[in-house]
C-alpha cells in the first residue's frame, strides 16, 4: 500500500536556474539523511496563500514521488509530501 | 416553410471550428504531474472515503468500467489496485490558464467552455490562410506535448459548427483528431446513436424515438416542420435542424446572472448550529466572488437536500443590496427558518441573484450604515487577498476553517477570465 507522508520540513535543495524555464529547477535533496536525485519532474505550478507566491514541483526519483514548495518570499524549500513505493 | 432561412442543405463551406477536449483531465493532469502513476488506474474523487465518488478517471480506469459518478467502493471492487486521490484545484486551473495561452497564440476567437474544453473559431484567423486546420491541430498536439506536459493528451475535433467540432472530438479518444464536414456528415452520423450527441440524452431520445427517430441519420433526415412543430414543439426544432447540417446556433454567450456555492455534507445533520456554520462558509465564499467581480446582489436563494433525498429551496428578493458577507448570510439564515420541518441535511447551496455592476457607484452625501459596512467587507478582503483565504473571519466560523475546500466547478466557465489575468500577472 501506498504511503503518502505529509511532511513540510525545510529541506536543503540543489538546484539548478535555466533560462526560459521557469526560476529553478530542483535537481537534488535531502530529507532525514538521506538524498535524493530528481529523475524527472512531471509538472511544476505556481499557487498564491494571500500575497505570498509559491512554485509547486511535483516528481520522482523513480520509486518516489515527493511535492516541493519553493517559498519566493523566503526563497526556502519546503518538502510538502513524500509518497513511498509505486502506488499500488 | 423556412422560419429564418431556408437550408435545406448541408453546411458546404470548410470546417472553421476547432473544439479541444482535454482527455480525463483531471486524472491525465495527475498523472502528468506523478510520472509514477502512468498507465495505471487512477481516480480523482470528492473524499478518498469509501462513500466518495470518482470525478475523474484516468483512460486506463475507464478500461475496467470506472467513469465519472461510480463510488469508490465500487471502483475498488473493479480495481482494487485503483489510486484514489483528492482533487488539486490549483493544479487543474493552472493547466488551463497555460492551455489558454497557448491557444491563444492562433486566434483570440477563442472560447473556454469550462475546465477541460475550448472552441476556437478559425474563420476570422490569417494564420488558416497558409496552413490547413488539420495542420494547425498536429501543430496544437505537439506543443501540448512539449511546452504543458508529455502525458497531457487532447482529442481535437474540426467541423463547420461549434456541435459539429464537439462531435468530431468525441469520435475517437484518447488523443483523436477528426473532421467532420459536407463530406462525410452522413456518413459519421451512421457511425453514432442518438445519445452520441451532445445536448441529447435519455430523456429527448425517448421524445425524438416516439416520432420516429431512431438514429442520428433519421434525425438529420426529419423536416425542419416536423422537429419544430412536433418533436420539440419550440424554436429548438429549428435549432436542431441546423445544428445538425452544420450551421451555428450555439454561439451565444449568456452573461453571469448568479454567484453561488454548495456543500456535501459527510453525515447528514439536523443540527442548527453546524448548519448554520456551513451557511455562513458558503455566504464568505460567494460573497467574496460577488464582490471581486465587481457586483450588487438583490435576490437570495437557498436549496436544501435532506437525507431521504427530497429537495427543498426558496428563493427571496432582497430590498436592500446584498454585498457583505454579513447580508448574504442573514438572507439565507432568514430563508433557512421559512423550512416546514427541520430535518436532516445532507447537502446545501446558497446563490444571490439579481446581480448588478458596483460601477458606477451611487455615492452618498452622509455615511450610512450600508456604505460603512461595504468598506469594512472591502477592507476584509482586501486582509484576506494579502494574507491567504480566511484570514480574518466571522466568529461563527472560527474552528472550521478546512470545512468547506476548494472545488473545481463543472461546465461553469465564467471564473476562468479572472484566474487567467491571475496567471498572467504571476509571469509578468
Amino acid at each position: 500500500m501506498t504511503m503518502i507522508e505529509q511532511v513540510n520540513d525545510k529541506i536543503d535543495v540543489l538546484s539548478l536556474s535555466r533560462k526560459g524555464q521557469g526560476i529553478v529547477v530542483p535537481l537534488r535533496f535531502s530529507w532525514k539523511n538521506k538524498i535524493y536525485n530528481i529523475k524527472k519532474l512531471g509538472l511544476t505550478h505556481p499557487i498564491r496563500e494571500g500575497r505570498v507566491l509559491y512554485h509547486i514541483f511535483e516528481g520522482t526519483d523513480g520509486n518516489t514521488f515527493f511535492r516541493l514548495k519553493y517559498d519566493t518570499e523566503n526563497l526556502q524549500w519546503l518538502l510538502e509530501s513524500i509518497t513511498d513505493g509505486l502506488p499500488s | 416553410m423556412g422560419y429564418l432561412a431556408k437550408l435545406d442543405e448541408v453546411n458546404q463551406e470548410e470546417p472553421q471550428m476547432m473544439h479541444i477536449d482535454l482527455n480525463s483531465a483531471f486524472a491525465t493532469i495527475e498523472q502528468q504531474a506523478n510520472p509514477l502513476l502512468r498507465g495505471r488506474a487512477v481516480g480523482v474523487c470528492s473524499y478518498t472515503t469509501p462513500g466518495g465518488i470518482i470525478l475523474a478517471a484516468s483512460y486506463e480506469a475507464k478500461a475496467l468500467g470506472i467513469k465519472t459518478g461510480t463510488p469508490n467502493w465500487l471502483a475498488r471492487e473493479l480495481c482494487p489496485d485503483i489510486f484514489l486521490m483528492m482533487p488539486d484545484p490549483d493544479k487543474y486551473f493552472y493547466v488551463n490558464s497555460r492551455l489558454y495561452r497557448l491557444l491563444y497564440s492562433y486566434t483570440s476567437d477563442l472560447v473556454p467552455l469550462s475546465i477541460d474544453e475550448f472552441v476556437i473559431d478559425f474563420s476570422t484567423s490569417r494564420k488558416v490562410r497558409y496552413k490547413s486546420l488539420k495542420s494547425i491541430a498536429i501543430e496544437i498536439k505537439r506543443r501540448i506535448h512539449y511546452e504543458i506536459g508529455d502525458w497531457i493528451r487532447v482529442n481535437i475535433g474540426i467541423g463547420s459548427n461549434r456541435f459539429l467540432a464537439k462531435t468530431a472530438a468525441s469520435l475517437h479518444k484518447p488523443n483523436g483528431l477528426d473532421v467532420i464536414s459536407s463530406r462525410n456528415l452522413t456518413q459519421v452520423y451512421s457511425t453514432l446513436k442518438l445519445t452520441d450527441l451532445c445536448g441529447i440524452n435519455h430523456r429527448f431520445e425517448a421524445r425524438l424515438n416516439v416520432n420516429g427517430i431512431y438514429t442520428p441519420v433519421d434525425f438529420l433526415n426529419a423536416t425542419e416542420e416536423k422537429l419544430h412543430k412536433k418533436v420539440f414543439k419550440s424554436i429548438e426544432g429549428y435549432r436542431w435542424y441546423q445544428r445538425l447540417r452544420g450551421y451555428e446556433v450555439d454561439c451565444i454567450e449568456y452573461g453571469r446572472k448568479s454567484f453561488g456555492n454548495d456543500f456535501a455534507i459527510y453525515k447528514a445533520t439536523s443540527d442548527k448550529q453546524e448548519l448554520s456554520q456551513l451557511m455562513m462558509k458558503l455566504s464568505e465564499k460567494t460573497g467574496r466572488r460577488l464582490r471581486k467581480n465587481g457586483y450588487f446582489a438583490r435576490g437570495a436563494h437557498l436549496w436544501l437536500l435532506y437525507d431521504d433525498h427530497s429537495y427543498w429551496h426558496k428563493s427571496k428578493k432582497t430590498r436592500q443590496v446584498l454585498y457583505s458577507t454579513n447580508d448574504i448570510y442573514l438572507a439565507m439564515q432568514q430563508i433557512f427558518n421559512q423550512q416546514p420541518e427541520f430535518r436532516a441535511v445532507s447537502k446545501l447551496g446558497v446563490s444571490v441573484y439579481g446581480l448588478e455592476s458596483t460601477t458606477p457607484e451611487q455615492l452618498e452625501i452622509f455615511d450610512t450604515v450600508a456604505t460603512k459596512q461595504r468598506r469594512v467587507s472591502n477592507a476584509i478582503d482586501n486582509v484576506n487577498d494579502r494574507y491567504g483565504e480566511f484570514t480574518i473571519v466571522p466568529a461563527i466560523m472560527m474552528q472550521m476553517e478546512d470545512k468547506i475546500i476548494k472545488r473545481v466547478p463543472f461546465g461553469a466557465s465564467k471564473d476562468l477570465a479572472n484566474i487567467y489575468k491571475q496567471y498572467q500577472n504571476e509571469y509578468q
